[in-house]
């Protein structure tokens, strides 16, 4: 009975360690996608995060989408798959959904 | 019947029978993966900055197919043959402005390039790369770094752009002159015909040539030309001319006081242009705000103070009371550090002898490499082939300005004459005041100056993706803009789908003789009109008719 339970927390544990170990590397990713499509415009001094800065003026939201600590990650999703102003939205050829649900673990869990 | 197959937009003239058919076999030539078909995917490849966002004209496509190699590109050309289904190709879709990924027609199936992404060659001893439409000058340049290879690219604005598409549609860039023609400067072509056979052009068609991306004409007819702004085939490669990089770069601007200036400063600065002495020359006017800031109200006022048009003379007057220069011209300057500070100190002696206060100052001076640092705080990073976003500063939200959905380019091209750009204004400025309108062009608006034997007298007309009347006005403003241009012997280089026709329509010499001689290509080399019926104004003999009587 004992060596049943042990079996139980040994196949828990090595569960539970496979998902940190793929939400990390899905972070990874997330990182990836976002300095290769994201931080051109939404990076120190980029033109998306001095117009944010004049919409969070006041605030203590920062402009800088890496910094930000409350980002949702639908919205993410949203914000890619339909753009905002003079952003495009991204066709799935560039942001496939993977890479997609990953961005919005990057930048919805990195601050928290 | 799928929901999806309910709301489906069908291809023009094809029947939801033989679409759901050719759509079985583009499944089955790139996967079912690489076929867009819901709803949901397909308005993915809407033009954001659509002038018909949400009309019943804008131009969303059926479906899109997104092939991996050239091969799968014949075959989905051979189907769209056999189904009559007109086919859309773009390279990475972000030619912003100017269509995004959107075909000329609503329905048209998008084949999208972005997959084929292989850099093929770079070569730093030659000075030449071979690449693949799906390829982007940011894909390139992290390349060539990754790879420590001493050449550079011309880019354009942005960076996420594809040296294959910008090319094809007549993009421009920013370093010596022979590069920024991105067309220009390709060299050898591989193109998928619209009957799905392959041609490779110039020295390309010899087997086995080991220049394909260095002598640009083999022999026989030059060919290239046909591919670019037009509907005879899809290019799937294409070789470049490279720069190698320099060993010293030199930022430096050149001012002056007086309006006028500006004619015997555009004749010097073509003179050192043209020998090469100086790359690209960014022209701009001190009197204009730093974007998103308000203008000077004094000066604001002498906009309208002359019954309603400028007064020349007081912001003139305004200009020199507050030591404003009137024009600024940035030029970058390339090569050994001697022959560079040699060519500043000439370019000193030239305008200080031919204009009276004028001021050449260096702002930037650099060794290369350059580090980290320094590229980051490259006032422009273009003019050393560093790709970027920055330039979407120009529709983001400024301090006294709202955000904007995006814009629609209106190109024309005027002489590199300043007496000439003066004129332009002017003509702008009257027809912006008959229209009614506040001018987007002032005395003091200055060129585009991508084209090495030319200017470009831009303007980005707004487009909105929730107010119709906006784009409604715009494409009347737009239009009328066009005939005035012809008017006055300006003609626009490249134009968004929804202006194609009207733009390609004023090069209209001896009767439309060179509209007509490609609707004869048009029917000889695509005799079902499957390739971008519409694009740079030619349509195939089935269509003709309605969209262009």
């Amino acid at each position: 009975m004992l060596r049943n339970i042990y079996k139980i927390l040994l196949l828990l544990l090595l569960a539970s360690a496979t998902v940190y170990a793929s939400d990390s590397s899905k972070f990874d990713q997330g990182k990836k996608v976002f300095d290769k499509w994201c931080i051109h415009c939404h990076g120190v001094g980029m033109p998306a995060t001095d117009a944010l800065k004049i919409v969070y003026k006041g605030t203590d939201i920062s402009p800088v989408l890496e910094e930000r600590k409350e980002l949702d990650a639908d919205f993410v999703k949203y914000i890619v798959r339909n753009g905002k102003f003079s952003m495009p939205f991204f066709r799935k050829t560039e942001i496939n959904d993977e890479q997609l649900n990953s961005l919005a673990l990057y930048l919805s869990t990195k601050n928290k | 019947m799928s929901k999806n197959e309910d709301t489906m937009i069908l291809p023009n003239g094809v029947n939801k029978k033989d679409f759901l058919a050719a759509i079985k076999e583009f499944e089955k030539i790139v996967g079912k993966k690489w076929v867009f078909k819901s709803k949901e995917d397909v308005y993915l490849y809407r033009d954001a900055y659509s002038p018909y966002w949400d009309e019943p004209e804008e131009p969303i496509p059926s479906l899109a197919v997104a092939p991996k190699s050239t091969e799968e590109v014949q075959e989905i050309v051979k189907v769209a043959n056999q189904y009559k289904i007109p086919i859309f190709p773009i390279s990475t879709g972000k030619n912003l402005g100017y269509g995004s990924s959107a075909p000329n027609n609503r329905g048209d199936v998008v084949v999208d390039l972005k997959r084929m992404n292989k850099i093929i060659e770079v070569n730093d001893k030659r000075n030449y790369c071979i690449l693949e439409p799906g390829v982007s000058y940011f894909d390139l340049y992290n390349y060539i770094e990754e790879n420590n290879l001493n050449v550079m690219m011309d880019i354009p604005d942005p960076g996420w752009g594809s040296p294959v598409g910008n090319s094809l549609d007549h993009g421009w860039g920013y370093l010596h002159g022979q590069f920024r023609d991105h067309f220009g400067n390709h060299c050898g072509m591989e193109v998928v015909l619209p009957n799905g056979e392959l041609m490779r052009t110039a020295m390309g068609a010899l087997p086995g040539a080991k220049t394909f991306a260095e002598n640009k004409y083999g022999y026989g007819p030059y060919v290239d030309g046909l591919f670019s702004q037009s509907n005879f085939g899809i290019v799937t490669k294409m070789g470049f001319w490279m720069m190698p990089k320099p060993e010293h770069y030199t930022l430096a601007a050149i001012t002056v006081p007086r309006r006028d200036d500006l004619i015997p400063l555009v004749e010097i600065l073509n003179y050192l242009e043209d020998s090469s002495i100086v790359g690209w020359p960014l022209y701009r006017s001190p009197l204009n705000p730093e974007y998103g800031k308000p203008m000077n109200p004094e000066l604001k006022s002498y906009l309208t103070s002359k019954n309603g048009k400028p007064d020349i003379e007081k912001i003139q007057d305004y200009a020199l009371r507050n030591e404003i220069p009137y024009w600024r011209i940035d030029v970058s300057l390339y090569g050994t550090k001697d022959a560079v500070a040699a060519n500043i100190n000439y370019m000193k002696e030239r305008f200080s002898k031919a204009i009276k206060g004028s001021k050449v100052e260096v702002t930037e001076d650099y060794d290369l490499p350059l580090t980290e640092e320094q590229k980051k705080s490259l006032k422009h990073k273009v003019t050393l082939g560093i790709p970027n976003l920055e330039i979407f500063w120009l529709s983001t939200r400024g301090e006294e300005l709202g955000p904007k959905d995006g814009h629609v380019w209106f190109s024309p091209i005027i002489p590199r004459d300043g007496k000439e750009l003066l004129k332009c204004q002017e003509i702008y400025i009257d027809t912006f005041y008959e229209l009614g309108m506040e001018s987007m062009i002032t005395p003091f608006s200055h060129p585009r100056t991508w084209m090495y034997r030319a200017f470009c007298f831009m303007i980005g007309f707004a487009n909105s993706r929730e107010d119709k009347e906006i784009n409604e006005k715009m494409r009347k403003v737009y239009t009328t803009m066009v005939k005035v241009a012809a008017k006055h012997g300006w003609g626009d280089y490249r134009a968004a789908p929804p202006f194609q026709d009207i733009v390609s329509g004023v090069y209209n010499f001896n009767d439309n003789i060179l509209k007509r001689f490609a609707e004869q290509l048009k029917d000889t080399i695509d005799p079902n009109g499957i390739i971008a019926p519409g694009r740079g104004g030619i349509w195939p003999k089935r269509l003709r008719g309605d969209k262009n009587a």
